[in-house]
């Protein structure tokens, strides 16, 4: 396999209402993960990267190649699909045969070449059995198998792991990583599950509604989201809306919020109201003793139990501003009691817009906006 | 379970199970025992040259009319199934309209269009004015064109769904392994399509083995016989009934002989392709404008073979000549023929209608009040596959061996008035039943049972769930097996013409004997009441909006 990386330049493809547009490098011998919600045109990019689908313009890129006008089976790609497409009428080797038979190997080095791949993804044992069946498991090893059988320079992954239960999806992660960083292929994966994008990407972008919100390593989406979409959708925030924002000091600005005073840095602070402050669940500690800047304050609403840590949800001024934070204690404050919690430095972020003024322009819709369940309800 | 549940409800088959027995299994079973079980007749009749003759034709246009059907149907099929168009929809519906119309409607259609003095001969008189006119009439071509035209329908609605269905990744999947668009087609796809195309190929092939009025009015006598044609006449001509009886044994035996093969084949093939994983959907291609001209130089010949013998049915009652040979004019003679009153006594035709109607009626309460109870029965019941196989074995038997069964029961009674109607009526109560319960069954297996639970753990027993939540929910399927019913035997002619009383006509019987007589266009006149009596059925059956048909 010779990987190289995968350019979308000005991709644009229309239908219907639905239009999107990308620019987007994938770089070579990396497993990039696309994560959106559902309707955010995921697939859609698979299927232009694949060649199921022709771009409205824009250029494709294999390494130097241009390839946006070839066909799927003149590209070198690997393809995993979420309903695992295995073909029922035949068996599991000879759906993993398949691909090299395509490509003009003979029966019995295709038969070879699938002996080989069943082995990498250990399903050498079930090779005679129809994919009927196989477990969800099994399939999805085989259709890896079948995938990269051709000896793609790509491979391209559209919500692999989905319909597995979470210990599979766990161990077959772990393993696809394993394939994935031994063989070197250039992967795309794309989910909306966003524990699997950080848990397995090396490069991580951000999609909604057909754009590229962000895109990066999965540490910087993490610490630095450019708006609201991106600091909510990947992982828990609390967020706070900002009443005002002050120069003080040189290089700190002072921040105003319903839950209290916060200072940060002038870096961070280079936007114009209304604006948000964000903060992530493990940036936030419950302070005790005397009352310190960087602190808000509220009343603790709900506690959850997570294993080995409290989920506390504060009220703070109106409802709509819960606090989420992480609280490891071996009894959780009692309900009504006040409580302090502490920002972390150097953590917080501000971002333009106001989360409720985002979701009423949205129509909170599932497929424009990110999912509710997300918004942590 | 306790034995309560394992046979709880089973009085309510008592009815069905009775009529089934005495409507069914009685004439069959007496069909059987004429020829004695010795296979003597039996090894006369197939020694003797012309019925091999006779076993071959009958082969010979079934093979020929499927062959071809199978093949006009393919591409509206594909068309149906992958590809997205103005008429899809369309080509859907009128798609069906061959299939669901009585033979002998088609019979009559085909006369208007491609008689000797025929829609087309007449076109091409015009064109050139000595043309001796294309004889086609009475001939194995005239009877493969009208089985085609009735027949390509099945290949249209089976495989284009099959077509739809189709998921869309294996395709895909294919295609990034590296096969060409052909080649993905022949490997992935092909093999699921495979069981439909059999499916209709031998559904088609069964429907044109057991053809009666187009063989026996576009064939044109003995030199064209089947063996369902064969039997007809042997039981209406003849005496003693063991000659027909044995013709009978030998058409059931390959009838049965192919639908054992096709269920063989089928649940190989299907077994092949099991899948259960929840595949995702292929999604309708649109067209260019390039395809869509190739597209209509197959919808529009279509769409004017489906509709011009209908149309011709419709205009032919408006005309008349004046002598045998005179010019056409436009006239009304024939409608007030129908509807004139002459003396208190109706004309022959509006009697065929009113009769038509009342049997057609009994016979829909019948079939849907069987169906409804065994249904009832069968989709609470694990093991009920032998009810289901029960319900749908009359289709496996010709109309004309059902009649011939029922003549040889009552052959030992006088022949009143009375038991012929009553053979009559339990003959094509039979027939509709396959298809009644059909509906039903599909109907109230859509029911989740949680629904019944609610009603039952809401406080209502048994008989008061039934009537508040299971009737309501099963009334738009019993209605539309109702209808199906009603239509179903309004169309009906075989078995009709074998036990129907001398002085009962029905609106088919009535057509067949007027198209015998020459009388085309008294005969397109109650065609038209007839096209009229299945568009108002269908098109309620549509407003109802129940798919299980």
């Amino acid at each position: 396999m010779s990987s190289q990386s995968l350019v979308f330049k000005d991709i644009r493809y229309t239908r219907d209402s639905f239009d999107l547009y990308i620019n987007l490098h994938f770089p070579k011998a990396q497993l990039t993960v696309v994560l959106g919600p559902s309707g955010c045109g995921k697939t859609t990019m698979l299927d232009l990267a694949s060649g199921f689908l022709r771009p409205n313009s824009g250029i494709i890129l294999e390494g130097d190649r241009d390839v946006t006008a070839s066909p799927p089976d003149k590209r070198k790609m690997g393809v995993v699909f979420q309903d695992y497409a295995l073909f029922p009428h035949l068996n599991v080797m000879d759906n993993v045969a398949y691909g090299p038979l395509m490509r003009g190997f003979r029966r019995r080095e295709a038969r070879s070449i699938a002996n080989h791949y069943l082995d990498i993804v250990s399903m050498r044992s079930v090779a005679s059995k129809q994919p009927s069946s196989l477990s969800g498991g099994e399939k999805q090893r085989v259709a890896l198998a079948r995938a990269l059988a051709t000896e793609p320079d790509y491979l391209l992954m559209d919500e692999p792991f989905n319909s597995l239960d979470a210990a599979m999806r766990e161990e077959l992660r772990r393993e696809f990583t394993r394939i994935q960083k031994n063989t070197g292929i250039t992967t795309i994966l794309v989910t909306h599950d966003q524990s699997e994008a950080l848990a397995l990407a090396d490069n991580l972008a951000l999609m909604r509604a057909g754009r590229i919100v962000q895109a990066g390593k999965s540490r910087n989406l993490w610490d630095n989201p450019v708006n609201l979409f991106a600091a909510t959708f990947i992982g828990r925030t609390t967020r706070l809306r900002v009443k005002k924002i002050t120069r003080r000091t040189p290089g700190i600005s002072r921040v105003e919020t319903d839950a209290g005073v916060i200072s940060l840095e002038d870096k961070f602070c280079d936007v114009d109201l209304p604006a948000t402050l964000v903060v992530r669940p493990e940036n936030l500690q419950v302070s005790e003793g005397k009352h310190v800047e960087a602190e808000i304050e509220g009343l603790v609403e709900e506690t959850e139990y997570a294993g080995g840590y409290w989920k506390i949800r504060l009220a703070v001024g109106d409802k709509t501003n819960l606090i989420d934070c992480n609280m490891s204690k071996t009894t959780p404050p009692m309900i009504g009691e006040k409580l302090r919690l502490s920002i972390k430095p150097g953590s917080a972020r501000l971002l333009s817009g106001l989360m409720e003024d985002w979701l009423r322009s949205n129509g909170c819709s599932q497929d424009a906006c990110l999912s509710c369940t997300s918004l942590g309800r | 379970m306790n034995s309560k549940s394992k046979w709880g409800g089973g009085w309510i088959l008592i009815g069905p199970i009775l009529i089934w027995g005495l409507a069914f299994a009685l004439p069959i079973s007496s069909v059987l025992t004429k020829t004695g079980m010795v296979p003597k007749t039996m090894m006369q009749l197939i020694s003797s040259p012309y019925y091999r003759g006779i076993i071959g034709l009958t082969f010979k246009q079934a093979g020929l009319s499927t062959l071809f059907a199978v093949i006009l149907g393919l591409p509206g099929a594909y068309m149906i199934g992958r590809l997205k168009f103005p008429g899809r929809r369309l080509l859907k519906s009128i798609g069906t309209i061959p299939f669901v119309l009585p033979s002998i409607l088609v019979v009559l259609g085909f006369i208007l269009v491609f008689g000797n003095s025929g829609l087309v001969n007449s076109l091409l008189r015009l064109i050139v004015s000595d043309a001796d006119g294309w004889k086609i009439l009475y001939s194995l071509r005239a009877i493969v064109m009208a089985h085609v035209f009735y027949n390509f329908p099945i290949t249209l609605r089976v495989v284009g769904n099959a077509w739809s269905s189709l998921p869309r990744n294996t395709y895909l999947a294919s295609r990034s392994l590296g096969a060409s668009p052909i080649r993905a087609f022949f490997s992935v796809d092909f093999p699921r399509l495979a069981p439909a195309i059999l499916n209709s190929a031998v559904i088609t092939f069964l429907y044109c083995f057991l053809s009666f009025a187009v063989i026996i009015v576009l064939g044109g006598g003995p030199q064209l016989s089947t063996l369902e044609v064969e039997i007809f006449r042997l039981t209406k001509y003849q005496f003693d009934l063991s000659g027909p009886a044995a013709l009978a044994i030998i058409e059931t035996t390959f009838t049965v002989a192919i639908i054992l093969a096709l269920g063989w084949t089928d649940s190989r093939l299907r077994r092949r392709n099991l899948d259960d994983s929840p595949a995702v959907r292929r999604e309708l291609e649109r067209i260019s404008t390039g395809k869509l001209i190739a597209i209509s130089l197959y919808l529009l010949p279509i769409f004017v073979l489906i509709l011009t013998p209908l149309l011709s049915i419709i205009c032919y009652s408006f005309l008349a000549r004046s002598t045998r040979a005179g010019t056409l004019a436009l006239s009304l003679n024939h409608w007030r023929d129908l509807l004139h009153v002459n003396g208190g006594i109706l004309s022959v035709s509006m009697l065929s209608i009113i009769r038509t109607m009342l049997l057609g009626s009994i016979v829909a309460i019948n079939s849907t009040i069987n169906a409804a109870l065994v249904s009832w029965y069968t989709t609470r019941k694990k093991r009920a596959w032998i009810l289901d196989a029960l319900m749908v074995l009359p289709l496996g038997v010709s109309s004309i061996i059902l009649g011939l069964g029922y003549l040889i029961v009552i052959e030992r009674i006088p022949h009143t008035t009375m038991i012929r109607l009553m053979a009559l009526i339990g003959a094509h109560t039979i027939i509709a039943l396959p298809f009644a319960y059909r509906i039903v069954a599909g109907g109230l297996k859509t029911i989740s049972p949680r629904v019944l639970q609610a009603a039952r753990s809401s406080g209502a027993n048994t008989v008061k769930s039934f009537l508040t939540v299971e009737l309501p929910m099963a009334k738009q399927s019993l209605i539309t097996a109702a209808v199906f019913s009603l239509a179903l035997s309004a169309g009906e002619l075989s078995a009709s013409i074998i036990l129907a009383p001398n002085s009962f006509t029905t609106i088919p019987m009535a057509i067949y004997r007027m198209i015998g007589t020459y009388n085309i266009f008294a005969a397109s006149a109650l065609g038209a009441i007839l096209i009229c009596i299945f568009l108002i059925g269908f098109l309620a059956i549509d407003r109802i909006g129940d798919s299980h048909t």
